[in-house]
């Protein structure tokens, strides 16, 4: 009511996202998981600054006893070295939790018996699926700007020095496209935990659609074994042949999680960051948009209305 | 106990072995598993042939190849299988030891099968004996496809001390998805919401599986480096250990982390067997046990632990009044 006494009606987009936000705080899924990021970043940073004392301490030794005459192979100087292990939290934690808020925010009105309730209000599905993507995105944008503070914390205190602008906007940059990564993912989330017949379903399926994107795919193309991903370092370069060149050139443009590695050591300035930005920031910026798209498309209203088994 | 236990057993074996979604799920599983022999059999062919290219060169310009070839045992190339056992069947085994449970919360049977003359113990040790049997069908048939697969891809078939070893691996496998399916279990009987129980678990599975190794990996000093610090500083594997042993302390906390992974322990064990750490690699199965019995027994107390938290929370008095209406 306005003080003139009239009544303006809000956007049923907005009400729907604002819903959804005050909904994710009782979340206690979605609260832990968030906690388990927040404690990896303010860890990854004092394992990074470990690492490399510790490997630096190694090399120094190794000198002393006259072992080698090679340079220290691990003399950089980027204090965003220290975010290494970020990369690899965004792309275990931060997909895990995309996945929960989704299926939660697609699954919690069907649980609710509140569907129906929803729907007779003036309200169209895509409203409603655009109202909960537009609460989730803003929550996981709140998830992210919290994560840059904490890493921006963590690099003053581990390395001494305060981030400069450059830097910062470096940061920033990698946080954005954490954002875009994780976007798929939630949006998988909604479209499993509004459709699926299996609570547990609901859960499963995103999450190995996560688990083939992460392992399986970039395997195909470079002979990796699966468990190297959680190595921040390339342990071997990628395997040379007919099949595992046909196979990068068809699969790697589509793997998101080597986009978003890939693009985090651009914007990083991890090593080499090997394919282009632009092309990166496309390929995540598509599945973003297929993502949301996919969603809107794919949630119906009948399957919001069936019965949710075990 | 009585011998109702049996009949609960059979009966979630039918559901179980009758259910789409659990084959389906297994022969992801399978096919994951057989897709990556495949992917380092021809890894490893594509290097071998690249040697012999490189020492024909060298041949034709009269020097010798300093370079040993790269070499590969049949076992070495299930590596990659044994990870996604590691990661996906840990996903499965926990699906499906929730899925026990929360069908019957969700059906609201709970009151009706404690309605029946049972023992305190018969529905716990009945899900669990399902549950035993349907990973012994699952990693005997995995098994099966494997050694079919060695033989197909490879062209190699095994000895019979290295179907031991395969079956010895096989073993570590059966427990370690047994602990995820127990622990799956009694979570869902722990906790009321059988969506809060699964998620849980999915967080442990990250926590276990993935966060703990993977710390454990980045503060490994070799792994800092593209292609290992010791090899790019050009030291000798035999100085390696002089060098580390300067940093005793260091390499305490990270073995200590990555002992309390379960999933390491299953990996140290099985890789050890299929001689994926070259200490191994070919040498006899009383030696390998003898230096890996440790995390078997690990992987032993686990599944003790998982199952005595199904046994004490699977009964009457937790379950009644837990249906979801």
């Amino acid at each position: 009511m306005t003080r003139s006494g009239q009544t303006h009606a809000k956007s049923p987009i907005k009400e729907i996202a604002l819903q959804e936000l005050r909904i994710a705080r009782t979340n206690r899924m979605a609260m832990l998981l968030l906690a388990i990021f927040a404690g990896m970043m303010l860890l990854s940073g004092f394992i990074g600054w470990t690492a490399h004392r510790t490997v630096t301490a190694v090399y120094e030794e190794i000198l002393r006893e006259g072992a080698t005459a090679a340079p220290n192979p691990f003399s950089s100087q980027n204090p965003l070295d220290l975010m290494q292990n970020t990369v690899i939290y965004v792309i275990l934690i931060g997909a895990l939790l995309a996945i929960i808020l989704g299926v939660h925010s697609g699954l919690g009105d069907r649980k609710a018996g509140v569907i129906d309730l929803i729907f007779s209000r003036p309200l169209t599905k895509s409203q409603y699926v655009m109202g909960k993507l537009l609460g989730m995105q803003l929550l996981m944008a709140m998830i992210m700007v919290f994560a840059g503070l904490v890493s921006w914390t963590v690099v003053l205190l581990v390395a001494g020095k305060a981030l400069n602008f450059t830097e910062t906007l470096s940061l920033a940059g990698f946080l954005v496209s954490a954002w875009l990564f994780l976007l798929p993912f939630n949006c998988l989330g909604l479209v499993f935990g509004a459709g699926a017949r299996r609570e547990s379903s609901a859960l499963l399926m995103p999450i190995l659609a996560w688990v083939f994107l992460t392992f399986v795919m970039p395997q195909l193309g470079t002979a990796e074994h699966p468990v190297a991903l959680l190595n921040p370092v390339a342990a071997q370069p990628a395997a040379q042949g007919d099949f595992f060149q046909i196979n990068r050139a068809a699969l790697q443009p589509l793997s998101l999680t080597d986009r978003f590695k890939d693009l985090s050591a651009i914007l990083l300035h991890l090593g080499d960051g090997g394919s282009s930005l632009k092309l990166d920031l496309l390929m995540l910026g598509t599945a973003g948009l297929l993502g949301c798209g996919a969603a809107i498309y794919l949630v119906k209203r009948d399957s919001l209305r069936g019965r949710l088994y075990e | 106990m009585s011998r109702a236990f049996l009949t609960i057993a059979l009966k979630e074996l039918r559901d179980i072995l009758s259910s789409r979604y659990f084959i389906v799920l297994c022969a992801a599983l399978i096919v994951a598993v057989t897709l990556s022999l495949l992917v380092a059999s021809l890894d490893f062919h594509n290097r071998l042939d690249d040697y012999n290219r490189y020492v024909e060169a060298l041949r034709q310009s009269g020097a010798t190849p300093a370079e040993a070839p790269p070499s590969l045992s049949v076992l070495q190339q299930l590596r990659g299988s044994f990870e996604y056992i590691e990661i996906i069947g840990a996903v499965l085994a926990i699906v499906i030891g929730y899925g026990l449970l929360a069908k019957e919360k969700y059906r609201g049977t709970l009151r009706l099968l404690f309605s029946r003359p049972l023992g305190t113990f018969d529905v716990a040790v009945g899900k669990i004996t399902a549950l035993a049997i349907i990973w012994l069908i699952a990693v005997a048939s995995m098994q099966v496809v494997i050694i079919a697969m060695l033989r197909l891809v490879g062209g190699a078939s095994l000895s019979s001390g290295e179907l031991v070893k395969v079956s010895l691996s096989m073993a570590e496998g059966w427990a370690y998805m047994m602990i995820w399916s127990s622990l799956a279990l009694g979570l869902t009987a722990l906790i009321r919401q059988p969506g809060i129980s699964l998620a849980t678990c999915f967080i442990l599975w990250l926590t276990v599986v993935l966060i703990i190794p993977q710390i454990g990996d980045t503060m490994d000093p070799d792994n800092q480096v593209p292609g290992g610090l010791f090899k790019s500083l050009q030291v000798e594997k035999s100085r390696e250990q002089d060098v580390m042993a300067h940093f005793t302390g260091y390499e305490d906390i990270r073995n200590f982390l990555e002992e309390s992974s379960i999933s390491k322990h299953f990996e140290r064990a099985s890789f050890a067997f299929l001689g994926v750490k070259e200490i191994y690699n070919q040498k006899p199965v009383a030696l390998i046990w003898g230096d890996t019995w440790k995390d078997t027994g690990w992987l032993a107390a686990g599944l003790s632990i998982t199952t005595l938290l199904s046994l004490t929370q699977v009964n009457k008095r937790n379950l009644t009044g837990k249906e979801i209406t």
